[in-house]
């Protein structure tokens, strides 16, 4: 196993740029992925990885190892495709052995491993089946396990889960996951499916437009996104525009529509910035109630709601552009449309973004 | 089974007594309207009273005669044809496979203008390519003061010349749908690029191989057109043989040795089939992608 370095590296064709210099340290049996919309680099990133593509600039190192410049085929990596890409015309068994036949192992130790790796994947009959004779959810089994069965330094995933459905996707996060940390190897995974990021990373490294906008815990990247894209993207939260106002000690006011609130922010008066609220950070009280003391409150009027199971989904107009979107909690009496109400939440439940 | 087909209303009918002798009248015909003509060739080839000049079919008394007094200019003749037709494969393979994957992959400019070159021979009348190779072996004769005409090898190049693009479009079809994908995980597995080709390219367009392979060798063994200008005593196609033979005098041997020759094609597809086609094709054809 070997942690993965990437220095400067870029990638640009012509002059447009897939991917902007990017520095990215991936430690020893680590699990990092890369999220982003389609088009922000992350593909493009596990590619250069794997050689099939040469970076315009930077160094890419296995280990201490600098592999820039050597072929796919000299890299120690395996990988898994979307849709698989198990080769059609060899059984299971000899998918799986493909990496070791490379190498010229000796046969006896080749059929040892494959049972062993059938066990791993929990499909132990299938080693003389024919990959299209498989379903989706064990074909893909059968892909990492090609993938690991040379014992690679690196493991690289692009979008493994995309063609699952839901339910099945799930599970196979789950045992990925499990067989990465049994074999400990450092993974570099692919996805635009934040809930899958978080769900089985160490790390996370956010992308967007051929840059890295943050790398993170999933926690991190959550509660403390550092730009506005990475608030955005991941998970659902309230944009609010503000003004500083003076600092405090720890904290700073500032105005939200013409009203004051704090930040749990140091910050320089008379400086736009943006405020990021998730909505289960939000409580909601009618008019007439109190608020508990030291929370921001602001007044305003329900503007709409939406039962989704688990919480009920309220709007709630505090005279800004777009109506503040919090989570309510469906076991109390939920406000009608047009209700007096005011919302509050907790000094430090929000974030403040660069403008 | 029955219910689930789409046509389950038409198989209903079909079911019945009327419908069953209706299906069958209608396969019957299907496959008569096929086979009919090698049926009677073979038929009449067993036929004591098929005569010169006259073909007598159905045989009503039966001999093997005819098939020992099969000159040997005819067994002649169909071994220069299989040795033509295995050569024109063989070039069609080892040129249009390599062509082939130039016109799928690589980045040349003007690649639409070669595809069209590589097709041409398909779009020019096979007679005016006979004509075209007829002037080319007199030129080339005279330039290198030989006598080319009536020799294998004007009979070679114009055979291969006609062969090799029916390789570039079976090959280029089957490439053109290749999940490049599978080369890059080969890769990613350690196999170097010649590798790869080895082990995931070749097998996988292993069918396509085959197809123009049999398609050529098809297209030259029973070509008339060409040969017949590139022909001369000594050196004459089977096909050519027989076309001449019908128009001087019609011998039942003909009959004999074309009957031999039905057989030998016939095997000749079952192998192919048993060994490469179906099996392969089926795998290849179930993965269906883009």
């Amino acid at each position: 196993m070997a942690s993965v370095t990437l220095r400067g590296v870029s990638k640009s064709y012509g002059d447009v740029a897939a991917l902007e210099p990017l520095d990215l340290e991936i430690k020893q049996g680590e699990f990092v992925t890369l999220l982003g919309p389609s088009g922000c680099g992350k593909t493009t990133t596990l590619r250069l990885i794997a050689g099939f593509l040469k970076p315009s600039q930077g160094r890419i190192l296995f280990g201490g190892d600098d592999v820039t410049e050597l072929p796919p085929h000299r890299r120690e990596f395996g990988m898994v495709f979307q849709d698989y890409a198990l080769f059609p015309h060899m059984t299971i068994g000899e998918n799986i052995a493909f990496g070791l036949v490379e190498r010229g192992r000796p046969k006896a130790e080749i059929d040892a491993r494959v049972r062993e790796l059938l066990q791993l994947i929990q499909l132990k009959d299938v080693e003389k089946r024919y990959p299209t004779e498989l379903s989706g959810g064990q074909q893909q089994r059968v892909a990492v396990a090609r993938a690991v069965a040379h014992s690679p330094q690196v493991l690289l995933m692009d979008e493994p889960l995309g063609a699952l459905d839901l339910k099945l996707r799930e599970s196979m996060q789950y045992e990925i996951r499990s067989i990465q940390q049994r074999i400990g190897i450092t993974t570099v995974y692919v996805t635009h499916d934040q809930t899958e990021a978080m769900n089985m990373s160490d790390r996370i490294a956010v992308m967007n437009k051929g840059r890295l906008e943050q790398i993170g815990s999933g926690v991190d990247i959550y509660q403390r996104p550092s730009t506005r894209f990475v608030a955005d993207f991941i998970g659902q939260i309230n944009l609010v525009s503000a003004i500083t106002a003076g600092p405090g000690l720890e904290t700073s006011s500032v105005t939200i529509a013409g009203r004051n609130a704090r930040i749990a922010k140091t910050m320089m008066p008379g400086l736009p910035i943006t405020i990021g609220i998730r909505p289960e950070q939000i409580a909601l009280r009618r008019a007439d109630e109190s608020i508990a003391s030291g929370d921001n409150a602001l007044p305003g009027k329900v503007a709409s709601r939406q039962f989704s199971g688990n919480v009920m989904k309220i709007w709630v107009d505090v005279g800004l552009q777009e109506p503040i979107m919090l989570d309510f909690p469906p076991r109390a009496a939920p406000p009608e449309p047009g209700d007096a109400v005011a919302i509050s939440w907790p000094v430090d439940g929000a974030v403040v973004l660069p403008e | 089974m029955i219910s689930k087909s789409p046509f389950k209303r038409l198989w209903w009918r079909l079911e019945t007594p009327v419908g069953q002798t209706l299906l069958w009248s209608i396969v019957v015909f299907a496959y008569l309207f096929l086979h009919a003509p090698t049926i009677i060739v073979m038929g009449a080839s067993l036929n004591a009273s098929s005569q010169y000049g006259a073909i007598s079919f159905p045989p009503t008394t039966f001999t093997l005669a005819r098939y020992w007094e099969i000159p040997a200019s005819q067994f002649h003749s169909i071994l220069l044809s299989l040795k033509l037709a295995f050569l024109s494969a063989t070039v069609g393979v080892l040129l249009g496979v390599p062509a082939a994957f130039g016109l799928v992959r690589s980045k040349l400019p003007g690649k639409g203008l070669l595809a069209a070159i590589f097709r041409a021979p398909l779009q020019i009348p096979t007679v005016v390519i006979g004509i075209t190779f007829l002037q080319l072996v007199y030129a080339v004769g005279d330039a290198l003061d030989l006598d080319l005409s009536g020799s294998f090898v004007g009979l070679a190049v114009a055979h291969c010349f006609v062969a090799t693009p029916y390789v570039v479009g079976a090959v280029t079809a089957i490439l053109q749908r290749f999940d490049g994908r599978l080369e890059e995980a080969a890769a990613s597995l350690g196999a170097t690029p010649l590798r790869t080709f080895r082990r995931v390219t070749l097998p996988l367009i292993m069918p396509g191989l085959y197809a123009g392979a049999l398609y050529a060798f098809m297209v030259s063994f029973g070509d008339v057109p060409i040969s017949i200008f590139l022909s001369a005593p000594g050196y004459m196609t089977y096909p050519v043989e027989i076309f001449m033979g019908l128009e001087q005098n019609f011998s039942p041997t003909i009959l004999a040795s074309a009957t031999l020759v039905i057989l030998f094609c016939f095997a000749l597809m079952l192998f192919v089939q048993r060994v490469v086609g179906l099996e392969t094709l089926l795998r290849i054809g179930g993965t269906g992608r883009r």
